[in-house]
């Protein structure tokens, strides 16, 4: 079902900005990521990895579900569909994929900011409190968040057999149409 | 911008069917993603099996192997137990 164009537009402005709003969230973890690895401070380690895990069950979560949500909203109210082009199921596994991974690596958010919570850890060693994980996890999501951005700017060729006999069952009666058109309109 | 020449009046937004995208096969694209992607995958399951990487900063700090003796052992030991 094709929505109107203004539905079509507002569903493509949500998207959009959930999307590019999630992947500046990202750029923002990694540069926490490489404050808590580089910072001389202990209360500004701690602070980063304190303030990790609320941002991002405020952020992170709310925005990868909105890009998921409005995504399949957008793609099923266009002719795109969901399962007709390659592009677009790519960037649906991509999607479900960052999702997943997300909430899974809340739990090790969660895990430092308990670390960080604890007055008796990490008493002068630093190195005791650092993890690179969540630069590692912010390097990984930026890089297939721009995967995704490039295939929505590109939109490469390649239709699914699913997309060829839809596109197929389409054709046909349009096809019969236009055939029937003109022997009608030259009949008196 | 979409290349208006490749998809005529078919922006995201558009309700138009992208036309001429009905060659059959697999797109060579698609081929090189679907390797990359599943040697990422498999890479990290390695990583998870395995523990590369590991002991407490490794992917499989939640498994209970994980939660050995260390200065963050009570906060581990603590997070494993509201998993459960």
């Amino acid at each position: 079902m094709t929505m109107p164009t203004r539905l079509r537009k507002f569903a493509l402005t949500a998207h959009v900005a959930s999307s590019v709003g999630w992947l500046g969230a990202v750029v923002v973890f990694l540069a926490l990521g490489v404050l808590a690895l580089t910072s001389q401070d202990a209360q500004t380690v701690r602070g980063v990895y304190l303030v990790m895990e609320p941002a991002a069950w405020a952020v992170l979560v709310p925005l990868g579900f909105a890009s998921l949500l409005t995504g399949i909203v957008q793609s099923l109210g266009t002719t795109w569909g969901l399962f007709r082009h390659y592009w677009v199921l790519f960037k649906l596994g991509m999607n479900l994929f960052a999702t997943l991974v997300l909430l899974l690596y809340m739990r090790t958010l969660r895990f430092l900011a308990d670390i960080a919570a604890d007055p008796t850890s990490a008493g002068a060693d630093l190195s005791d409190l650092r993890d690179p994980s969540p630069l590692i996890h912010s390097i990984g999501a930026l890089l297939l968040l721009l995967a995704a951005l490039t295939l929505s700017v590109f939109k490469p060729r390649g239709m699914t057999r699913y997309g060829q006999r839809k596109q197929r069952e389409r054709g046909q009666p349009q096809r019969a149409a236009a055939l029937v058109a003109p022997a009608a309109s030259d009949s008196p | 911008m979409t290349d208006p020449s490749r998809y005529p009046k078919s922006g995201d937004d558009a309700a138009v069917e992208p036309a001429g995208d009905s060659g059959d096969g697999v797109p060579r694209w698609v081929k090189v993603s679907a390797i990359v992607a599943l040697i990422v995958v498999l890479m990290v399951t390695v990583m998870l099996l395995l523990n590369v990487g590991g002991g407490e900063h490794g992917p499989s700090r939640h498994s209970q192997v994980a939660y050995g003796a260390g200065p963050a052992s009570s906060s581990a030991i603590g997070h494993g137990v509201q998993q459960l």
